[in-house]
């Protein structure tokens, strides 16, 4: 388990990199984030939680579009499989939808 | 109930913000993702059920989202789907018109990466069907985000890559399935 999240500029960095279309980086940059233990998502600062809020949709987003682009359909699952592990960890934890992010 | 309604709200409205203070509405952004991930697993399964679901999400967006180019991008996103379902005049009405409004809602909130994205994706779609001076519209503020935000330069086209390429990759996909492989557990749970 990651007890480390990213930085704000890690965060901008990676975001950078996924609107120029480097998103294998950018999802791996952000792979901490959605490895984080939520159980203490209600204690962190906001900033913080905005941190890992910001640093999951990255990986999330980069992780489907890996997807999107690859061509063989095992490839796509897994790219898929990742995404969806951070959705249900992070997206639909309980502690994250009870500070308001509803699924 | 009423009580419930207002927690509700009191805590969705906790984080609004992104870590530098910009307006971020996290429920909204993250149910987009959603909508995204089960268009790419329609696309890999086959299953129609997912677009539906995908639809289902970006009405939930739309009645809940106050900030507005999340808002006005859920709007246009989801008049992209029912037009790609249903190319009919009125779903492409729809279209243009949700496309003015999230250009211009985040064009007044500077997203230029959103701005590039939206007329990325309204060009490709009008091109496609003929529309070639609502295509320009497109070009036009692709280019305005480009002189707002460098970064945004080469989205048009990698988008206009995807485009190319899509129909041969999803063939491709449904090619290379390996047989007996299960992608159930992939779907999300309502």
């Amino acid at each position: 388990m990651n007890k480390e999240l990213p930085t704000e500029s890690q965060i901008f960095s990676a975001e950078r990199k996924r609107t120029k279309g480097l998103v294998a980086q950018a999802a791996e940059e952000m792979r901490p984030a959605v490895e984080y233990p939520l159980d203490d998502f209600t204690v962190l600062e906001n900033q913080e939680k905005q941190r890992l809020l910001m640093a999951s949709r990255i990986y999330v987003v980069a992780k489907t579009s890996e997807a999107n682009r690859a061509w063989e359909a095992p490839t796509v699952a897994h790219h898929l499989g990742q995404a969806k592990e951070a959705l249900d960890d992070v997206y639909r934890n309980p502690y994250v939808q009870e500070a308001g992010i509803p699924a | 109930m009423f009580i419930g309604i207002l927690m509700y709200k009191k805590l969705a409205y906790q984080l609004k913000n992104d870590t530098r203070g910009n307006p971020y509405e996290y429920h909204t952004e993250m149910a987009r993702d959603e909508a995204r991930y089960n268009l790419v697993l329609a696309a890999l399964t086959g299953n129609a059920a997912l677009l539906d679901a995908a639809i289902d999400k970006m009405n939930t967006i739309i009645e809940n989202a106050d900030e507005p180019t999340a808002r006005t991008l859920a709007v246009f996103e989801k008049a992209r789907m029912v037009h790609s379902q249903s190319p009919t005049q009125d779903t492409f009405e729809t279209l243009r018109e949700s496309y003015n409004q999230a250009t211009q809602a985040s064009e007044l909130g500077k997203k230029w990466e959103r701005v590039a994205a939206i007329a990325s994706w309204y060009t490709i779609d009008v091109a496609k069907k003929g529309h070639f001076i609502e295509a320009t519209k497109g070009i036009i503020n692709f280019v305005k985000a480009v002189n707002n935000d460098k970064s945004t330069l080469t989205i048009l086209p990698r988008q206009i890559a995807r485009e190319v390429t899509e129909a041969a990759r999803h063939k491709n996909w449904r090619r290379t399935i390996p047989s007996g492989a299960d992608y159930s557990s992939l779907q999300l749970s309502r």
